[in-house]
């Protein structure tokens, strides 16, 4: 589940998805992630939702928000184990690459994976634009708030 | 070392004379000399063996820094302060430390952590990224502030914009194992790790890495150390190949000569001073690559008899000293400026009398009674010439040494006369030829030309050269000067020939004597000098002749005017034994406690004592030389010293820095903060001044302008002001070596104390107006009291008189009297009664008249008997009600009103069978009030004196009480409402 939080002077809106689709290769250290970006619902109302897909994140031009890169510690990926780790890769949001290093808590577990990570993003980074009548409203610093378990293939 | 006895009376040389047989011997031996800077080791705690210093660090202010596995000290030559993380669970081992240029402080850990010094604490920098798992090894700042981080196996990070990016192996560096980050003169980043160089930078924000390997011309792939030299070239040490230069200019990498051959090991770390390049290396200690000699390295790997392995950190202070951790220890050193001559065996030279330098730049001393011939030119420093010159049966002390114009070397001798030495051949000439000379002592040779003058204990000579003196065997033409009257037969101690050729004489006993076209003058205790013994002579390079005396400190005679310098002036040790200036405009002044160095423009003073290792060095007269590098080599008892000032800008006053202002001695505040409450006026100061080479030299002068009216001095770091008043100070604390202090060394901090509240202008206003307004409304208000209490007083007595003068109304007793008339003949028990109830309503005025106050009870039964004396007068033409709520007869009414209202009714209504009187006396719930109402039927006489009564009683009630008096008037009815009033 990946949830996103903006909380801004006058309104707090918080979405979330369980679209997150994404692999981990264990024997490169490497990993991808996607989440569509339409599939975020949980919004104060339905025409945010509306504004969100068309108007800041123009989802029908970037339909996806992706990041994919390396996990900067080695992981003994076999081993019933929590590590915290720093994962090093490109953040695409709204069509933009960002490179980000972002913590994650990582759990493994019979051959399972979970894993939950906070980060932040700034709408300037991605270059997301928001007109300045609703500046009270959507915060131009958004949390991130990501939960998942990965199954062994 | 050789006294001078003065009880070794000068005649007795005139006695001593014969032929000596001289037996020399010359012997070029083989042998090792190296120079090596004195170590100090600094313990910071020598209670924890474990103790390991890692690196070592200088922040903006000049303080030094290391870190250690313990944590982060801050050292300031005498005390030092550990900084360490809470909670201290923490591992502090701390690897790299480093200030940014807006002062912030930065420490890298050994586990990767990364802290920040903070309101003079450290804490933990926690990004949203998460630190590094491992070691920190550098950090660094390029040219747009960004913060870089270098580590071991997870490649550099950078901080940018509040976030932390990362650039390792998957963005093209070398490798992740980075030792090394280092900016260079364009802002690039150079990055050493195990497979070459990364130079990173930031363009636009994208990261760009160029490589640089074996393939470009780089010696070893494994880069340890980048530094940047004052040129914008990069020094680069390797593992196992020395250290190479990058040219930045000319994108070349250069391998001196020097690293040709490196036998030294892995090299750890670099350092540059003004002298040339210093390399700590992993096992063999530290090596030094003198930058005027090009190829030549010196190797140090004892430290004061300690071996020295591995260097980790060097560092140069603000003062020309080298701060070196090595073996985990920390050491300072004077570096370059002050070396220390030593056998192939690490020892000394001891016992040197006599050290001279040639033209040739070889180096002539004499350790042990011999003399041996240094070769300082030459890269190789095996090359010395030992000279043996002995006689048969005892050792010969040379104790003066001279080249002469054809290249031989002049050698005065204790009591075994003048010898000229052909250095190439090794053969000698005893000069003889005046008494003066056989076995005679020669304390001093020098020459100009085809002069040489020597100085012996029985006065001057001159000897004359011969047109050829190319030649083994000479005859000078010898003078002797003993019997000239301004010079004497005195012991002279020094010649000198100064830079107009003329001859200055050190004697003892006249003074400073002067040979000028062959005038001889002298200066004495009668031209103000303190003594007449003078050892030691020189010029500098203003022109100006410096001399010193028997324990009177130094002169400096310019312009026939003489300054003496002692111990006020900074001079630490009276008794000066040489003098010479150096090229960069000081003064070297030797004596038993070491080496002062005076900057003849300023006053201003370096010292070299025990802290570098001189201490008790016995030097003699004049065992003093300059090289022709400009090195000065001082002869002592203890050892060969060689001096250098390569003229670098070292700071020669200690930095002043006020380090912390406290409350109480317990609240720190910052120095931001200039302003203070009133009880805020414990104030304390803690200052530090930055003088590593000798920190307990350092004074302090300080002043609280405002406050103290004069500079107070103090060796105390501490000054603490208790109770200050309220008021405006500035705090201004000076340091320095030689008590001479200047506004240069000066740091200030002012400040105010706010006076307390109460003695605020405002507050002193608003204060007196209170008074003003309170005393004004207490005499307004005693004066109301007061009228009131008069007025109620005269109105009391109008009232009494009033009630008594109505009563004794004449038409009253008359109707009365006609009323008991005519009740007599009908009912005499009623007249009786009638007469009765009379005096009982005199009675009742006599006895209440006096009274303020009665209830409303009382004042209804004493109404009764009028009203009965009234009723039988009127009979049925008259009624009265009652209506009065019982819960109301406790309330109280002035006495005799309702009288005095009753009355007012029978005075002014005419009452027969047609026009009966009606009263009706009654009070309401709703309000405190009693009313007397009655039906209106006009008298058309009113008796006389009416009117008064009714306004007695209004004003009367004014006075009691705030409700007044409410009469009603219309065609029928009459009423007047009376307050009751409330009394407990």
């Amino acid at each position: 589940m990946i949830e996103f939080k903006s909380d801004a002077v006058l309104e707090i809106i918080n979405a979330r998805s369980e679209a997150l689709r994404g692999f981990i290769d264990a024997t490169h250290n490497e990993f991808a992630f996607a989440v569509n970006m339409t599939s975020f619902d949980g919004f104060n109302a339905a025409l945010q939702k509306e504004h969100f897909n068309e108007k800041y994140m123009e989802s029908s031009v970037y339909p996806t928000a992706t990041f994919k890169g390396k996990i900067i510690e080695e992981i003994d990926w076999l081993k019933n184990q929590s590590y915290q780790v720093r994962a090093k890769g490109i953040l695409t949001i709204h069509g933009v690459e960002q490179e980000r290093i972002i913590k994650v808590n990582l759990t493994l577990k019979n051959g399972g994976l979970s894993f939950n990570s906070k980060f932040s993003v700034f709408l300037k980074d991605h270059n997301i634009k928001i007109p300045k009548v609703v500046h009270e409203k959507v915060a131009s610093e958004i949390t991130v708030d990501i939960n998942g378990e990965m199954a062994k293939k | 070392m050789v006294k001078w006895q003065k009880n070794n009376s000068r005649l007795s040389f005139f006695f001593l004379s014969g032929r000596l047989i001289c037996l020399f011997i010359w012997l070029s031996i083989s042998q090792g000399i190296s120079q090596a800077p004195f170590f100090k080791r600094i313990y910071l705690n020598r209670d924890n063996s474990n103790f390991k210093a890692n690196v070592i660090y200088r922040d903006n202010q000049g303080f030094i820094w290391l870190g250690t596995s313990e944590g982060l000290y801050q050292y300031d030559g005498i005390e030092q302060t550990l900084y360490v993380l809470n909670p201290k669970n923490y591992d502090n081992n701390v690897t790299a430390i480093f200030q940014d240029h807006q002062n912030n402080f930065w420490v890298g850990y050994k586990n990767g952590l990364i802290a920040r010094i903070i309101n003079d604490s450290l804490k933990i920098f926690n990004p949203e990224e998460g630190l590094p798992k491992k070691s920190i090894t550098h950090i660094a700042e390029d040219n747009n502030g960004v913060l870089w981080f270098s580590t071991s196996g997870e490649g550099i990070y950078y901080f940018l914009n509040n976030r932390i990016y990362n650039i390792n192996t998957n963005d093209g560096l070398n490798d992740d194992y980075a030792y090394v980050i280092a900016k260079d003169s364009k802002g690039q980043m150079w990055v050493g790790t195990d497979k070459g160089i990364g130079i990173c930078t930031l363009v636009n924000g994208k990261k760009k890495i160029e490589r640089i390997g074996i393939e470009n011309g780089l010696p070893d792939n494994i880069v340890r150390e980048i530094i940047p030299d004052r040129e914008g070239n990069l020094w680069i040490g390797m593992q196992d190949k020395g250290v190479c230069q990058y040219i930045l200019k000319e994108n070349k990498i250069y391998v001196p000569n020097a690293f040709s051959k490196w036998k030294y090991g892995q090299v750890n770390c670099l350092m540059t001073d003004g002298s040339g390049l210093w390399i700590g290396t992993e096992e063999e200690g530290v090596v030094f690559l003198d930058s005027r000699y090009g190829n030549r390295l010196d190797h140090y790997i004892e430290f004061n008899s300690v071996r020295i392995n591995r260097v980790s950190s060097l560092l140069p202070d603000k003062e020309g000293n080298s701060w070196i951790v090595a073996n985990s220890s920390i050491y300072q050193s004077t570096g370059n400026r002050l070396m220390f001559l030593q056998d192939d065996r690490n020892n000394s030279f001891n016992f040197i009398h006599c050290i001279y330098c040639d033209k040739k730049n070889n180096l002539w001393f004499t350790p042990d009674q011999g003399l041996v011939r240094y070769a300082l030119n030459d890269s190789k420093i095996n090359k010395v010439t030992r000279f043996v010159i002995t006689l048969p049966e005892e050792r010969i002390d040379i104790v003066s040494l001279f080249e002469d114009p054809c290249g031989y070397i002049w050698i005065g001798t204790m009591g075994k006369g003048l010898w000229r030495l052909n250095p190439a051949t090794g053969k000698k000439q005893c000069i003889s030829g005046d008494l003066l000379l056989d076995k005679g002592s020669i304390l001093s040779i020098t020459g100009k030309d085809n002069v040489i003058w020597a100085a012996t204990f029985g006065g001057a000579l001159k000897l004359t050269l011969p047109d050829d003196c190319n030649s083994d065997i000479i005859k000078p033409k010898i003078e002797n000067y003993s019997h000239e009257p301004i010079l004497g037969d005195y012991f002279i101690y020094t010649i000198y020939i100064d830079s107009k050729k003329r001859v200055w004489f050190g004697t003892d006993g006249k003074g400073l004597v002067c040979l000028e076209n062959g005038q001889f003058r002298n200066y004495t205790l009668e031209n103000g000098l303190k003594s007449n013994t003078i050892n030691a002579i020189t010029e500098d390079e203003g022109g100006r002749i410096w001399f010193s005396t028997l324990n009177s400190g130094i002169y400096k005679l310019d312009e026939n005017k003489f300054t003496n310098y002692a111990l006020n002036e900074g001079i630490r040790y009276l008794s000066i034994a040489s003098l010479m200036s150096d090229r960069n405009g000081n003064l070297l002044i030797v004596h038993n406690n070491g080496l002062d160095v005076m900057n003849i423009e300023n006053g201003n003073f370096i010292y070299y004592g025990s802290e570098v290792g001189l201490q008790d060095i016995n030097p003699d007269n004049n065992a003093i030389t300059k090289d022709n590098e400009g090195h000065i080599w001082l002869g002592t008892e203890t050892g060969i010293i060689r001096y250098f000032n390569d003229g670098d800008q070292f700071r020669i006053s200690p930095g002043t820095v006020l380090s912390r202002i406290s409350i109480s001695l317990t609240r720190p505040v910052s120095s931001a903060q200039h302003d203070f409450s009133y009880s805020e006026n414990d104030i304390s100061f803690d200052f530090k001044g930055l003088w590593y080479s000798s920190p307990d030299r350092v004074r302090y002068q300080y002043q609280l302008s405002g406050y103290n009216e004069n500079w107070i001095n103090t060796k105390d770091r501490r000054v603490i002001y208790s109770n200050l008043p309220p008021g405006k100070y500035i705090f201004k604390i000076r340091t320095s070596l030689n008590r001479q202090f200047t506004s240069e060394s000066e740091v200030s901090y002012s400040f105010s104390i706010a006076p307390p509240f109460w003695q605020t202008t405002w507050f002193i206003i608003i204060v007196l107006l209170l008074i003003i307004s309170g005393a004004y409304l207490f005499f307004n208000w005693r004066i109301k009291d007061v009228r009131k209490v008069e007025r109620l007083k005269k109105e009391t007595l109008e009232f009494q008189f009033e009630t008594l003068r109505s009563q004794v109304n004449p038409h009253f007793l008359f109707n009365s009297f006609n009323t008991l008339i005519s009740i007599i003949e009908d009912d005499r028990e009623i007249a009786v009664e009638y007469v009765e109830k009379l005096s009982e309503f005199f009675r009742n005025i006599v006895n209440y008249r006096d009274k303020n106050l009665i209830t409303l009870k009382e004042e209804l039964n004493l109404v009764s008997s009028y009203i009965f004396l009234q009723q039988k007068r009127y009979s049925k033409n008259f009624s009265i009600t009652f209506d009065i709520k019982p819960d109301k007869l406790n309330y109280q009414v002035p006495p005799l009103v309702l009288q005095i209202l009753l009355e007012n009714v029978f005075k002014h209504n005419a009452i027969s069978h047609e026009t009966p009187l009606e009263i009706i006396i009654f009070t309401n719930e709703s309000d405190n009030r009693l009313t007397i109402q009655n039906s209106i039927n006009k008298k058309r006489n009113l008796e006389t004196g009416t009117g008064t009564g009714l306004h007695n009683i209004i004003s009367r009630f004014k006075l009691l009480v705030e409700d007044d008096v409410i009469v009603r008037h219309d065609l029928k009815i009459f009423s007047v409402s009376i307050p009751l009033i409330y009394k407990k």
